[in-house]
This record gives structure tokens, sequence and C-alpha cells, in this order.
């Protein structure tokens, strides 16, 4: 297991968000993550990288399951869990090449002093990470588009910048928020086609998606979250006919 | 062909851009033999301490985006230890350097470990206030800051074999001075904002939940940015109170800070050229403007707010993005069409 998420627990005044969801993902597995709107998946996500702060429950990460619970965001990162955001939050006014650089940030070492000297040290950490970056766009097909301004780039591809500058974070789980919201087929054929080469190097993927064909061709296994709670977990073809999930899904007098 | 064309335009652009920064280089170190007018240079060499000022101002509230309303009482603080350690101890304007900048650099060291929780509006209110009690303290500590009188304190001299240089109340000195102090501030501004600490303070200004989620210590490079700010300040106030040979807590009030920010958003914020252009502009134009005696700051408010409707990023806003449009590198282009080649062959 890499990730280990036990009872997890989160209210916002008197929202329960989150009421003691377990969870866990495995080395180079993709999980799903489904629910309704308002089920509390991205507060899970904001639990796991800590923006916010969980009331109760552990998360355990890494091959020595170490206690990450409480750790602030920059250090969640450095620990090698990398996410991007429901609304595409990339840095508006860098270019695309700069904003997979920022990504770069906890894992190089160039001190002030050596910036200010311009030292050559420093100089090839600065090439390498450009030449990190650039590789980074080119995987994910915005090789072209480096020095566009990211705020420039349509919202399909200010998707796709997230996710190259995730990966500059060089992470073991990458959490995704709906990276498929808003995309037409054509780009969502290419997005699994990308969550699956990123798997193939041994990242570990957990995704949130409402498009079900391709969580079901994507995903070895799916949890589901109603209103807080985990209400299923499974395979794909399981979850799909689970009760509980069609009613969560289409409400209860549909489903009669 | 194409291979060529791209390395030659890219190499074309460098060498114009060496040369514009020699030829103007050339015009400043020259510019005094030809105009020996005082007043004009006094004017300039104020316009160098703001330009330097400025882009201290810069790192805080350009790249970081900690607006500071208080940025004055950095600027105090480097002036006002260079004026202690004169009259009271009898330092040196060379000597004092390290202890304007230090002093200066550990105030917004301790200033802004109390108040970088703080975010936005809030913050701005806190260094407004900040701002304000300073200049109210530097008026009643009569015994160390000489109250409302002010310090008279020594102009620099340079001592060279047994021969010395007294900088004395002439502009000609000052103005080569604080030309070369803007060169040093530019060039450390320069190689911090294109390093990963540059990087990293617009991802926190652009978007502070996501430059931590990929790995960035927010709060202790916010701090760093406040740090680096405020010594500028205090190596600008230590030029200040030289040149002045006078320091007292009128130059340090509000209307400074209000004044620096004013510069910056003209100039546009976040870029290095746009603080330099913004000092120069808002510190000519009301003397270009004295004529007009106290109707001046009309003119100026006019300005400014035409300024806000046709041009809301600053005359140079955006130029930092603008040095790194270069052509996208030959090889990651030709990468790019074999890929989409193939992917049309299919
Ligand atoms: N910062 C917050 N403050 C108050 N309520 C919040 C906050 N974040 C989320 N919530 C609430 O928590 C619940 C779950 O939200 P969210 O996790 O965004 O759902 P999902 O991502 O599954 O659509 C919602 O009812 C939402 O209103
Ligand atoms: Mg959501």
């Amino acid at each position: 297991m890499i990730l280990e998420v036990n009872g997890l627990s989160k209210h916002f005044g008197g929202i329960h968000a989150l009421t003691n969801v377990s969870l866990s993902v495995a080395k180079s597995e993709i999980v799903g993550l489904i629910g309704p709107n308002g089920a509390g998946k991205t507060t899970f996500f904001n639990c796991i990288t800590g923006v916010y702060h969980p009331d109760s429950g552990k998360i355990l990460f890494g091959e020595y399951a170490r206690d990450i619970t409480h750790h602030p965001a920059h250090k969640v990162s450095g620990q090698g869990i990398a996410r991007t955001f429901q609304s595409a939050r990339v840095f508006a006014s860098m270019s695309a090449l700069e904003n997979v650089m920022v990504g770069t940030f906890s894992r190089t070492n160039a001190s002030v002093w050596s910036a200010l000297r311009c030292s050559s040290r420093m100089i090839e950490e600065e090439h390498a990470v450009r030449r990190r970056s650039e590789e980074l766009l080119r995987f994910v097909k915005l090789g072209r588009r480096a020095f566009d301004v990211a705020a420039s780039l349509p919202f399909g591809l200010q998707r796709r910048l997230e996710i190259a500058r995730a990966l500059a974070t060089e992470p073991r789980l990458l959490l995704m928020d709906e990276p498929a919201a808003g995309m037409n087929t054509a780009e969502k054929a290419e997005l699994l086609e990308l969550i699956r080469k990123i798997c193939e190097n041994g990242i570990s993927v957990l995704i949130i998606e409402h498009d079900m064909k391709l969580v079901m061709g994507l995903c070895q296994r799916i949890v589901v979250l109603d209103s807080g709670e985990k209400i299923c977990e499974g395979k794909p073809g399981d979850v799909q006919c689970d009760t509980k999930v069609i009613e969560a899904y289409l409400g209860k007098e549909m489903h009669r | 062909m194409s291979k060529k064309n791209a390395t030659s335009g890219y190499n074309r652009g460098r060498l114009l851009r060496t040369a514009m920064t020699v030829g103007m280089l050339a015009i400043l170190f020259a510019l005094p033999y030809f105009n020996h007018n005082e007043y004009q240079l006094d004017v300039l060499v104020s316009a160098g301490i703001f330009a330097i000022l400025v882009l201290g101002l810069n790192v805080m509230t350009g790249y970081c985006g900690l607006l500071n309303l208080g940025y004055a009482a950095f600027f105090a603080s480097g002036a006002y230890t260079y004026a202690i350690l004169n009259v009271k101890y009898g330092l040196s304007f060379w000597v004092s350097l390290p202890a304007c900048i230090i002093s200066a650099g550990a105030l917004g060291l301790v200033f802004g470990s109390c108040v970088l929780r703080l975010k936005g509006d809030y913050l701005a209110l806190v260094t407004l206030g900040f701002g304000e009690i300073t200049r109210i303290a530097l008026n009643n500590m009569d015994g160390l800051t000489g109250g409302p009188n002010g310090l008279t304190l020594s102009h620099p001299v340079i001592r060279f074999a047994n021969k010395s240089f007294d900088f004395g109340i002439k502009s000609l000195p000052y103005y080569y001075l604080s030309l070369l102090a803007l060169l040093v501030t530019i060039i450390i501004m320069r190689r911090l904002s294109n390093s990963r600490f540059g990087r990293a303070w617009i991802a926190i200004k652009e978007d502070e939940v996501a430059a931590a989620c990929m790995g960035i210590n927010t709060g202790k490079l916010k701090l760093f940015a406040f740090c680096i700010g405020s010594a500028i300040a205090g190596f600008a106030g230590w030029l200040f109170a030289g040149k002045q040979g006078f320091v007292s807590p009128e130059s340090f009030d509000f209307t400074t800070s209000i004044m620096l920010v004013a510069m910056l958003v003209l100039g546009g914020i976040g870029s290095i050229s746009g603080a330099i252009v913004g000092a120069l502009a808002l510190t000519i134009i009301p003397e270009l403007l004295r004529p007009l005696q106290e109707y001046r700051m009309f003119l100026f408010g006019a300005i400014m707010i035409i300024m806000m409707l046709f041009r809301p990023q600053g005359l140079l806003g955006g130029v930092r993005i603008f040095e790194e449009f270069r052509p996208v590198s030959e090889r990651v282009r030709q990468e790019e069409d074999e890929v989409l080649a193939e992917d049309l062959k299919q």
C-alpha cells in the first residue's frame, strides 16, 4: 500500500463533509473516487494534501507507512503526493514552461547565495530543470505551447499543464480532481492514454471523475462516496450494479 | 533552413538587448558632462534612490503579492541606522553600510514573522499602521533620533593614500554613487527573479494554495521576500541619509509609502524595468509641473486615473514574461512534428 487512509472525518460547522472514510491505494494502481456533487470528494483530497486539517483519522503514506496526517501542504508534496485541482489552478501570468518549472522547487536546492553569485552549480541545476520541464510539457503534448502565457491556453490545455506541473514534483501518488471536466470525446481519449502512461511510470493514481466510461475503463478499483460516507468499494463492474450506488446517483424514489 | 533562422533570430534579440544596455549605461554615465545643471542632477539622484526603493517594494508587492503601505518604515530604518551610528559613534558612511542593510532586513524579518499570517487588505492595513507607528516613534524618541528636529550627519568621504575626497553637497558624486547602487540592485533583482525563488514568489502571488501543493513552503518564502525587500529599503535609506546629510521623520511619512506604491503600479507591478520607469516618471513629472504650484497634484491625480483606465497593468507590466518569449527550441519543434506526422499516418 502506498496510501492508507483510516477513518477520516471532517466537518464544516454543521456540515459533515466526511465521516469515517477509509481508503487505500496500492503501488501502480489506479483507483477511482466517485459520488454525486457535494459528496465530499474534493474535501477528501484537501485533507490528504494538507490544505485542510481533518478532525480525526489517520493518513499513512509510502512504503514505511509514514503518518502525514497533519503535515502542511508543502511537506505532503515533498513526501511524494501531487495533485491537480477541480478548477485548473495554473499560475496565470507565467508561461507554461515556468509553471512546470515551479513544480520542481522542492526537488532543487540552489541557495539564495548561489543564485546571487550565478554559481556554475546553480546554472547547471537550472538547465536540468529546464530540460526536465520541457520534457514533461512534451509528455502532455504541450511542447509547442511552452512559451505561451498559461492564462491564454484553452481550458483543456490548462488541465494538461496542471498534470505536467504536478509530475514535476516527482510524485509517487497523483491525485486528480475531475481532470476530464469540460473535455470533448477526443480529448478524453487522449487523457485516458496519458493517465495510463503516468501509471506505467510507477506512479499510483487516485482520480475523481464523473465520466463513468472513463472511470470504468481506467480504474482497477472504485470507491463511492455519498454525503461524506463511503457507501461502496469494489471492481468497476460490481460497483456499477450496486443498489446503494444507483440510489445515491438516481435517488431512492426513481429507483423504486 | 528554419533551424538557422530560429537561432540567429534568438542571437539577434540578445545582441540588441546587450547593445541597448551598453548604450543606456554610456548615456547615463556621460550625462553629467553634457548637463551641469545642479538641480536637474539632484532630481535624478532622488529618482535613482526612489528606483532602488521601488525595486525593493517590487519583491514584496510585485512578485509575492504582499501589499505594503508602510514601506517608508524600512527606508527610515536604514537612514536612521547610519545617522545614529554616525552622530553617536562617529562611524563613517562606508563602514555603516552593512549595519543599515542588516537593521532594515532584521526589522522586516521580525515584523514579517508577526504579521505575514494576515492576507490581502488586512496585511495592507497592518503595514500602514506600522509605517505610522515608526514615524511617530522617530518623532518622540528625542534622545536617540533628535525627534522632529532630526539629525545632521556627515557626508561620505573617500580616503585614498593620503588624499581625501569629500562628497559634500554637490550632486555629481551622488549621481554616480546612486547610479552604481541602482545597478547593483538591478543585478540582484534580475538574478533573484530568474531563480527558483523568483518563480516561487510569483506562484505564491498567483495562487497560494496551488503553490503550497507544488511543494513551496509559502510562509518561509513570503518571509524571505519581506526580508529582502526591507534590506533593499535599508540600502536606499543609507544612500539617502548620506546624500541629504540630514534625516528627519518627515521624509518617511505615509505619503512616501503611498508614492512608492504609486510608482510601482504606474511602472508595472512585477517588472524590473517598470519599477525604474515608474520611479523616474513620478519623480520627474511633479518637478516639471512645479510652475503649476499646488494645482500640480490635480494633474498628477489625473495622470494616475487615466493610467488605471487605459493601462491597468502599468506602463511596462508583463515585460518579465516578454523576456521569456523566445522561439521554442528547435529540438522540441522537430520532435513534435515527428509525433504529429506519426499520428496523422495512423
Ligand atoms: N471550505 C469549506 N467550507 C465550508 N463548507 C465546505 C468547504 N469545502 C467543502 N464544503 C462542503 O463540504 C461538502 C463537500 O464538498 P466537496 O468536497 O467539494 O464535494 P465534491 O467535491 O464531492 O463535489 C459540501 O457540502 C460543501 O459545501
Ligand atoms: Mg469536487
